[in-house]
């Protein structure tokens, strides 16, 4: 039970530390998919809306204390997108490439969105071109990732968590 | 008649309540000024950043060096007789300072403060892509304060404007690079004289605006553009960029000019930061 509550976070936090490190000083950044936020939807799909609220959080606190950026920033997107990711819990079924694809692409792009209202609202340095700058690049890379993570995490889930869990 | 639901039916919207109302209030306290509270937090982080950054930069140089060793051989025998034509230049530019000190001494001249170039790594950026800072494996230890000037280039020889440093903890620091599109950089044309200001566009070129029109006809594509020295964050004479279009429209009163820097800004891997001489000692001298 203690895996279902802290797995979630850590991974989603892990990955988001790694995306910030072998991508420096390379071209590369502009191509690395976001891995964190694939693993928070996929968590919102399959445990519901506390796990992948939580994992949201902890990963955009994350991405904060990593880029610098003021804190709560990428938390409160991540919490969002956790939250929301939640309803597709029990909900949402189907295709192993199409399904993931499609919530993938819809998270990413309400994250950058909620990023780019936080900024506005909360008058912090930025702009829309510097937030919106490699999205469709990142966008794609990270929607074509997401059919095999949730494949993965999909082997992994169900050789940890047994299935009477269900909603949390 | 159905129950009252409970606190535990609620308590997915609960959590989220709780967690989003976390982040505004930490959204509200960190993005003023309570900039340093994130410091810890920063040096905490960057302590696992900088261990997974040394493996995979083990790897990487591991092979780099390896391919490197074939044409060291080659570009040592250039480096040599480069040097030799160095060696004479350098006795001329040895004359030349002499004679600009005597100068500087009879007009009673201030000289600007000097600086040391220390040299620095590019060991993470944002993980979300959403901001352009750089992060470098240089900080407050080493002499790095905010507004440091951050230089590097194609090669050493020609280093170019980066940007300069928002953010300082102990051991790193993030810089802004002048491609983002908050970054203004008061220039002047190397040649020409001219004045303006230049502005990131994020990938595209930079963009240099408010040159007086008359600029016009001295002002011309390839001609270098370097800090002006104006607005005391960038000293004067730093390359940044050289001039690639120039762009008059009759209703302005001022010309449009795209600039290319000189700085591979997209790709940096190594940077050099500018602190002032006295904090280089200081940092020499730390156990």
């Amino acid at each position: 039970m203690t895996l279902v509550y802290a797995g979630p976070p850590l991974l989603a936090a892990l990955l988001m530390l790694a995306q910030s490190v072998p991508s420096a000083a390379t071209l590369a950044h502009r191509f690395v998919p976001d891995l964190s936020l694939v693993v928070v939807v996929f968590f919102g799909w399959r445990n519901g809306r506390i796990s992948a609220t939580i994992s949201g959080f902890v990963a955009g606190l994350t991405a904060d204390i990593a880029s610098g950026a003021p804190l709560g920033m990428n938390a409160f997107a991540g919490t969002v997108i956790g939250f929301l990711s939640g309803f597709s819990h029990h909900r949402i079924a189907g295709d192993p490439v199409l399904m993931p694809a499609a919530l993938v692409s819809l998270a990413f792009a309400l994250r950058h969105v909620t990023v780019l209202l936080i900024i506005a609202l909360y008058g912090i340095d930025g702009s829309a071109q510097s937030v919106f700058e490699w999205f469709g690049l990142r966008i794609l890379t990270t929607v074509v990732a997401s059919p095999v993570l949730f494949a993965v995490l999909r082997r992994v889930h169900s050789f940890h968590v047994p299935r009477r869990i269900g909603e949390l | 008649m159905s129950p009252r639901p409970s606190l535990r039916d609620h308590r997915q919207t609960i959590v989220f309540i709780l967690l989003a109302v976390s982040s505004l209030v930490l959204l509200a306290f960190t993005s003023s000024d309570a900039r340093s509270r994130q410091r810890d937090g920063v040096s905490a982080v960057g302590v696992v950043r900088a261990g997974a950054h040394a493996v995979v930069a083990f790897f990487r140089n591991t092979v780099n060096s390896i391919n490197e060793l074939s044409q060291l051989r080659e570009r040592y025998q250039a480096a040599t007789t480069e040097l030799e034509g160095y060696r004479t230049v350098f006795r001329t530019i040895e004359e030349l300072e002499r004679e600009n000190a005597r100068l500087r001494e009879l007009l009673d001249f201030q000289p600007p403060a000097e600086m040391a170039w220390v040299p620095a790594q590019v060991i993470g950026r944002d993980p979300t892509g959403t901001k352009s800072d750089l992060v470098i494996n240089r900080g407050a230890s080493h002499g790095v304060g905010v507004n440091s000037v951050v230089v590097g280039g194609r090669n050493a020889d020609a280093p170019g404007l980066v940007g300069r440093v928002v953010r300082v903890s102990g051991n790193q620091a993030f810089v802004l690079p002048i491609s983002d599109p908050i970054s203004h950089v008061a220039v002047r044309s190397i040649e020409s004289r001219y004045e303006g200001l230049i502005s990131g566009r994020g990938s595209a070129p930079l963009w240099l605006q408010y040159v007086d029109k008359r600029a016009s006809g001295a002002i011309a594509v390839g001609e270098s553009i370097v800090t002006s020295g104006l607005g005391s964050v960038y000293p004067s004479g730093i390359t940044v960029g050289v001039i690639t279009e120039i762009t008059s429209d009759p209703a302005a009163l001022t010309l449009s000019i795209t600039v290319e820097p000189v700085a591979r800004l997209s790709q940096l891997e190594y940077l050099y930061v500018g602190v002032p001489i006295t904090d280089v000692s200081e940092a020499d001298d730390a156990p």
